[in-house]
């Protein structure tokens, strides 16, 4: 395995996706490779700050509302985006 | 509800349609429930519901059709090539706070931002995100791969635009 190999494959190294062979490929390659160490380093924090740091938020309360109401209509009833147009 | 009004405002970007979409969703959800098959993954059922139903949704409108490629298999636009800066910069990332980052996000186009939306911010795996999109699970492999270079280097231009890395930020002798 090459570095330009590794680089492609970081992503789904760092989120533990490979099959365990090539798991332990890239793993032996990122050992020795302190520019392929540094990449994944890269890779996994720029992952991290989205896990970490984006926040859902809540949905309006009114949706809940919404929702109880079109499961209460009638099934012929429009939909309300349909009926928009 | 609230995790899938979430995932409709990154398909939409738009409070309004994501309402609608999550909406039409739970009623879609509600009448084919006798579908769902037990012990499978209810997350990814729905989630898949939600993306198929913003598909029709676009498609109705005739707007939007960009969004119609969430399920294409055809190579996703090619992120520009990645400018290393970021790998010199990392302690940037840590300036972030979560609006910066969906900002960022918002810059990508609907089939780089929808994968890092399920794998990123709703943890789903490869293979789920494959079941929800309806691609190869060698598609979301790739397809993350470009969608998280995108998002790094949109981030390392934000990170340079706010001010948290990049040019040497010197102080005026006065």
């Amino acid at each position: 395995m090459n570095c330009h190999e590794i680089r492609l494959m970081a992503d789904a190294f760092v989120d533990r996706e490979l099959k365990t062979l090539e798991q332990g490929r890239v793993e032996n390659h990122v050992g020795q490779c302190p520019a392929c160490q540094q990449w994944v380093q890269m890779v996994k924090r720029a992952r991290d700050t989205v896990r970490t740091k984006v926040e859902k938020g809540r949905a309006p309360d009114r949706l809940t509302e919404r929702i109880r109401g079109a499961i209460a209509a009638p099934p012929t009833a429009p939909r309300n985006w349909e009926s928009k147009s | 509800m609230h995790d899938l009004y979430f995932a409709a405002l990154g398909l939409t970007r738009n409070a309004r349609d994501a309402e609608d979409l999550v909406q039409e969703a739970y009623l879609k959800a509600y009448r084919s429930f006798r579908r769902f098959r037990p012990g499978t993954n209810f997350k990814a059922w729905i989630y898949r519901i939600l993306v198929n139903t913003s598909i029709d949704f676009y498609r109705s409108r005739a707007r939007q059709p960009v969004i119609s490629e969430l399920t294409d298999e055809s190579p996703a636009p090619a992120a520009a090539p990645e400018r290393h800066r970021l790998l010199d910069n990392m302690e940037a990332l840590d300036a972030f706070v979560g609006d910066d980052v969906r900002r960022a996000l918002d810059e990508l186009p609907p089939q780089h931002r929808i994968v890092v939306l399920l794998a990123d911010v709703e943890g789903f795996k490869y293979r789920e995100i494959a079941s929800i999109l309806r691609i190869p699970i060698g598609t979301v492999m790739s397809r993350l791969h470009h969608a998280r270079r995108h998002l790094r280097s949109a981030l390392w231009d934000f990170a340079r635009k706010q001010g948290y890395a990049g040019k040497p930020r010197r102080e005026p002798n006065t």
